[in-house]
């Protein structure tokens, strides 16, 4: 079960980590130290500082400013004219999903989870590293009207699986909605529901069952505090506990506001319907993937909570992608909807800043916005915003050096580093194709 | 029957379809009985013109008359009448060409009903794309946010042998009569090595039949049998139209350029994933190539910038060659491969001929199109930068001379739901 092992798992590294860090912080420099120096920094949150320096200390951003002193020991990395933005967030993937993206015998499998089925080799990594991605949240497919519980890991590369989860990061759970949840592509569907009316009352009844237990709970714990205040000799026999549901559990968690709910949408009312039933129990939002017609809801958006999460351009490869305009982030930005741009490809993850460029290109969103919907809208989407997708002090050293504003035709990643550790530099001369023709690249000929 | 008679009817069909493989622009304007569209004429003003073939002119004025551009300059006359229209502080490109797509034989994918890109049988070089083009395809008119006025368009759904003949369409017109180019702009062949023998087979029958075909038509033959495929063979044996060779592997490629040496072909390659790993070859044997795939993934072998960097290292080393998208929908996205290819050591200069002069040179239509000169086709964008730059705007467009209205897809929507609120 998720919760336990999501326990285990933040207790012992967590304590180690914090044990580490103190005796790192008063000690020599440790692996996890290191000076950018000189670069314009893309804060994100607070402008562009130019010429400005970012010292990571045992993982984590410590200072930023004008000429800061490097400690003994901590590796200086040269930005000067270059540009140091945070590490690039992809909170739609399905990378180092080793099959089992979609458990698809039944429509509702909300007790799955794709840490049982991650990979931490998965070559994709390194090629999403060299795009400046840091962070990626891998997920179930949409074949399911509630499909199952997704990942945020750092693209760690050749670091134990256990290195890369995000221990801090909220439950998210996918759910589906429209074509693909109701097997359209099935000549003969035999799974229910086959309409999205239905996909409505699976809806409904998930998290009207799942109500009832959080109830049945409820009333047990009443009960079992009140046993437990009652005479000895006369209470009794103890209640009994609600019979433990590992479905329904992970479903009531988007009712207690513990989990986040990711909701595969392409149409205007397939969203529509998904906020009406979230409305009637309570929940407070979500964030909708690709809501490729989102645009036309967009007030509705903002005024019941949801935010989004986008291609950039992608439209006509089925009926339901046939309304999605490259227009869609101006509307959404200018109606006050959160909206993050995803890739959910191993390949287009290599360049999601090319991606936020379209933005620019499409109505004019202004560049930082643009640059936000790979970043801190991303790492808000996933409820991880207190440690990613901004360049602050306290949060974790994850950065990507671009060669030129992240948004110029001439930009490449020189370098991506999480928590204050290298994973990608262009300069190792056995990862590039044409550095011979890059005499900027501060590389030797052969 | 009367073999003789057949032969007659046979070699009028045949001299036609020659015929209309050469026909100029002005002729496939219109159908029969229609009235050629009525160009209004212009003067650009102001703009900085990007010729591509040329200098960059600031302040330049484009004068464009019956749609054709009639003078380039930075002092230009413009006839009285002739209604201005105000580029100042703007740029003015040539329209973008991609080189190969399947543009108008399909809307929305996922269904078999809106689907038109393939035929039955192994071997169909009788079918000229543009025939099924659906001028009012949303796909076509939203092409122009990436500044495409004019794509290569063919049937390939299901990779057989030899699917058509591409076709080349600007993106605006009232018929695919009126859109068309070139009906026959390459003779398509999904090439393996695989299918090597078959082909040989076929294209040695098509060139004896294209022999024949001229005896019969100087009155050498009493008796000429006429073939519907043989006969759409000929433009691509005797070299009056390239035949493309879809090739991406290095094998693939290799094999490919041997086959049409040995035929004796005028011949492209398409594809070209392997490309980087064989300049020497490409250059040695003078390949003109049409490359696509700038954003695919490398394989697990290769460095992870092997395809964005294929276009730098093909013009290093000297390699001739365009850049096309290969897609449908998106085929406006188009310049952001060219521009990755561009980050990656890619000349601009050179990144905006893979898209207009160099695309057009190797398909053989630079006497119409590909740049802004004189002559040339009023094939025109009004943009606010360099339409391969991610962040460019095109602002407006004129095709053939006439601009083109800004009614398409994305833009309706976008007013429409815009208006709602917040815009």
């Amino acid at each position: 079960m998720r919760s336990a092992q999501w326990l285990e798992r933040s207790k012992v590294p967590g304590l180690v980590l914090a044990f580490l860090m103190t005796l790192a912080c008063s000690g020599p420099a440790s692996a996890q130290d290191l000076l950018v120096r000189g670069g314009t920094v893309i804060t994100i949150t607070n402008g562009d500082l130019p010429n400005t320096d970012v010292l990571i200390r045992d993982g984590k951003i410590t200072e930023i400013g004008e000429n800061l002193t490097a400690p003994d020991g901590v590796r200086i990395i040269d930005a000067q004219g270059r540009f140091v933005m945070p590490g690039i967030l992809d909170d739609h993937s399905h990378m180092g999903v080793d099959r089992g993206i979609n458990e698809g015998s039944r429509s509702v499998v909300p007790e799955v989870s794709i840490a049982d089925v991650i990979r931490h080799d998965d070559p994709s990594f390194f090629t999403a590293l060299a795009g400046g991605i840091t962070t990626i949240h891998t997920m179930h497919g949409s074949a399911n009207s509630i499909g199952g519980q997704n990942e945020v890991i750092k693209l760690k590369w050749g670091r134990p699986w256990e290195e890369l989860v995000i221990e801090e990061a909220p439950i998210t759970l996918k759910l589906a909605l429209g074509e693909n949840v109701r097997r359209s592509s099935s000549d003969n569907p035999t799974r229910y529901p086959r309409s999205r009316a239905g996909v409505a009352e699976v809806m409904r009844e998930s998290f009207q069952k799942a109500q009832n237990y959080l109830d049945a709970w409820e009333e047990y714990e009443a009960k079992k505090a009140a046993w437990d205040r009652a005479n000895r000799r006369t209470r009794g026999v103890a209640p009994l506990p609600p019979k433990r549901d590992l479905q329904l559990e992970a479903l009531a968690g988007a009712l207690n506001g513990t989990t986040i709910l990711r909701v595969h949408g392409y149409r205007a009312d397939e969203m529509a319907m998904m906020m009406e039933v979230a409305n009637e129990f309570g929940i407070p939002g979500g964030v909708f993937e690709h809501a490729l017609d989102g645009y036309k809801i967009a007030p509705e958006l903002a005024a019941n909570g949801w935010a989004t999460s986008v291609f950039a351009d992608s439209w006509g490869y089925k009926i339901e992608a046939y309304e999605a305009i490259p227009y869609k982030m101006l509307i959404h930005y200018e109606n006050g909807v959160r909206t993050s741009i995803n890739s959910d490809s191993a390949e287009r993850v290599r360049r999601l800043y090319q991606e936020a460029a379209r933005g620019v290109k499409y109505g004019g969103v202004p560049e930082n916005e643009c640059l936000k919907m790979i970043t801190i809208n991303a790492a808000l989407n996933l409820g991880i915003e207190d440690l990613v997708g901004s360049i602050e002090v306290g949060k974790d050293g994850d950065i990507a050096i671009f060669s030129h504003y992240p948004l110029d035709t001439a930009t490449r990643v020189e370098m991506t580093i999480i928590e204050g550790e290298v994973y990608f530099d262009r300069s190792e001369a056995d990862v590039a194709a044409n550095w011979v023709l890059d005499p900027d690249s501060g590389k030797e000929t052969p | 029957m009367n073999p003789g008679k057949e032969g007659d009817a046979t070699m009028n069909t045949w001299s036609i379809r020659r015929a209309a493989g050469a026909m100029t622009l002005a002729l496939i304007l219109a159908l029969p009985g229609v009235a050629e569209a009525q160009h209004d004429d212009y003067a650009i003003t102001g703009g900085t013109v990007v010729t591509v073939s040329g200098q960059t002119i600031q302040n330049g004025t484009v004068l464009v008359q019956d749609g054709f551009i009639t003078a380039v300059g930075s002092n230009v006359t413009i006839p009285a009448g002739v209604e201005r229209f105000d580029a100042s502080g703007k740029f003015v490109y040539p329209g973008l060409i991609d080189s190969g797509t399947g543009l108008g034989l399909q809307e929305a994918g996922g269904m078999a009903g809106p689907v038109d890109n393939y035929e039955l049988g192994p071997y169909n070089p009788h079918i000229e794309a543009y025939i099924g083009i659906d001028h009012a395809s949303e796909m076509l008119g939203v092409q122009r946010v990436g500044g495409f006025t004019t794509v290569v368009t063919g049937l390939n759904g299901r990779g057989e042998p030899i699917p058509g003949y591409d076709s080349m369409i600007d993106l605006w017109g009232w018929t695919p009569q009126a859109m068309a180019v070139e009906k026959r702009i390459g003779l398509r062949v999904n090439w393996s090595e695989g299918r090597a023998d078959d082909l040989k087979t076929y294209f040695l029958e098509a060139k004896a039949y294209a022999e024949r075909a001229e005896m019969a038509e100087a009155g050498e033959l009493v008796e000429f049998d006429w073939d519907v495929r043989m006969d759409g063979m000929i433009p691509a044996v005797t070299g009056e139209v390239p035949v493309i060779f879809e090739a991406r592997e290095e094998d693939a490629i290799r094999s490919a350029v041997e086959f049409a040496e040995e035929m004796g072909l005028r011949y492209i390659i398409r594809g070209g994933r392997d490309a980087w790993k064989m300049t020497d070859f490409l250059v040695e044997h003078d390949v003109k190539l049409l490359f696509s795939g700038v954003h695919s993934s490398p394989g697990q072998d290769e460095p992870y910038d092997a395809h964005y960097a294929t276009p730098a290292l093909l013009q290093e080393a000297g390699v001739d060659f365009a850049i096309y998208s290969g897609g449908v929908a998106n085929v406006f996205s188009l310049t952001y491969e060219v521009g990755m290819a561009v980050a990656f050591g890619l000349p601009m200069d050179k990144a905006l001929r893979s898209v207009t002069l160099d695309a057009a040179r190797i398909l053989g239509v630079d006497d119409r199109l590909g740049s802004i000169d004189e002559g040339k086709v009023a094939n025109l964008l009004i943009t606010t930068g360099n339409p391969v730059d991610y962040t460019s705007q095109v602002e407006t467009m004129f095709v053939r001379g006439e601009k083109v209205p800004w009614d398409d897809k994305f833009n309706r929507l976008l007013r429409r739901y815009r208006a709602r609120a917040g815009g």
